[in-house]
């Protein structure tokens, strides 16, 4: 049995939402927000200690591995120039969507403004088509760009690191350390794949390092959020408490077709 | 944190408190004109409160039980409901004033008039839909 009217339906809040200037720009926290997320899925922390713009699941979720960061800046470094166009346009549209939130309120149906699934699987999987492209270029035999690799390292580890005061927004440290090391870490390997010599060493060693960070990165995601335990249940915690005996009693003393029950219980 | 709103589902009940993406406009714009939540935050039509701390509302929607624990008995209000039994620390209130689903009116008031109350009184008119059991 569902609880009370428990269908979907819109919500007045999308006449809010459409009625935005088109053009407005977002809140400093939510560009924070978007781009430490694209760092970890916990650069902000985890779960309920997450602090940054909305919430653990409704903020703009796009990491999908730091490699592909640098890979992305190499693909427009050695691909040709129509390709850079494309697929420019292509990461461009993303890029529009997150900097005027009216684009990703339409984008949503003027439903909510949040990311969820859509939004936080388009945009990361775009970034690593694109990534695996430049990838491409290196592995057909484009020696990689260095100074635009520089550069690329450069300016992740500044915006990683830069003092940004905002009071909305934790930056987790182990988060900027494990990130910034991954970074130089690839940096290195990507360099030396222009060397004949040091390429069949190092594939398999990008390999290892990339298995590493994901290991790394995913960890608290798995491990450090709070999850029901078969003892709450017994020790009758949250939903498990004795409202549960009181419902069961309440079925079998009432069979009436309809009516509901209410609770003003302070857990 | 947030916690019981959907507690009806889990324990398999017809309630009032609810969270989901998209509750029912209706049911939202319900709570919203009765002045139980503020219908202009996106939040609160997603986590809907319902009608627990309005208890004159309760005949209304069929609430015939009200569940509440020794730190929670003032927010029951004894003129509405009496209690019938215990299971451990919760208490089982039965509304004295239950009205089934699907009831005949023989008076109404203009939408207009209602948008004109103050908001401590617009709860006042559902009241005479069981106030008459009383007498």
């Amino acid at each position: 049995m569902p609880t009370a009217q428990g269908v979907s339906g819109k919500v007045s809040y999308s006449e809010n939402l459409s009625a935005v200037f088109p053009f407005r720009i977002a809140s400093p926290e939510h560009y924070l927000t978007a781009f430490f997320r694209l760092i970890s899925n916990d650069a902000l922390g985890t779960a309920n200690t997450f602090n940054g713009w909305k919430n653990y699941l409704e903020a703009p979720l796009f990491y999908i591995g730091l490699i592909t960061i640098l890979l992305v800046f190499q693909f427009f470094a050695l691909a040709d120039r129509k390709r850079k166009l494309l697929y420019g346009a292509f990461l461009g549209l993303w890029l529009f969507i997150i900097i005027f939130p009216w684009f990703r309120f339409a984008f949503y149906g003027f439903a909510g403004d949040y990311y969820k699934g859509a939004l936080s699987l388009f945009i990361p999987f775009s970034f690593l088509l694109v990534g695996l492209l430049g990838f491409q270029e290196i592995m057909k035999g484009k020696k990689p760009n260095l100074i635009v690799l520089v550069i690329s390292l450069l300016l992740m580890v500044v915006l990683i690191w830069y003092p940004y005061h905002e009071p909305k927004v934790t930056i987790s440290q182990s988060v900027q350390i494990r990130a910034s090391l991954f970074l130089v870490l690839y940096s290195i390997f990507i360099s030396m794949l222009s060397s004949d010599k040091f390429a069949k060493i190092i594939l398999p060693l990008l390999l290892v390092t990339v298995i590493l960070e994901a290991r790394d990165f995913s960890w608290p995601a798995f491990n450090e959020r709070v999850s029901l335990h078969k003892a709450d249940i017994r020790n009758k915690k949250y939903q498990f408490d004795n409202s549960m005996e009181a419902v069961d009693y309440i079925k079998k003393i009432d069979q009436g077709l309809f009516y509901r029950v209410d609770k003003v219980l302070a857990r | 944190m947030k916690s019981g709103y959907n507690d009806g589902m889990v324990q398999d009940f017809f309630g009032t408190k609810m969270y989901q993406s998209h509750n029912h406009k209706n049911y939202v714009n319900f709570l919203d004109e009765m002045g139980i939540i503020d219908g202009s935050q996106e939040r609160n039509t997603r986590w809907l409160l319902g009608l627990s701390n309005n208890p004159y509302l309760h005949p209304l929607f069929s609430i015939k039980y009200l569940l509440s624990k020794d730190n929670s008995q003032s927010s029951v209000n004894p003129s509405i409901y009496s209690e019938v039994s215990k299971a451990g620390d919760v208490h089982i209130y039965q509304n004295k004033y239950f009205l089934p689903f699907g009831i005949p009116f023989d008076q109404y008031i203009d939408y207009d008039d209602f948008k004109n109350l103050p908001n401590g009184e617009k709860q006042e008119p559902f009241t005479g839909v069981w106030y008459w059991k009383i007498g």
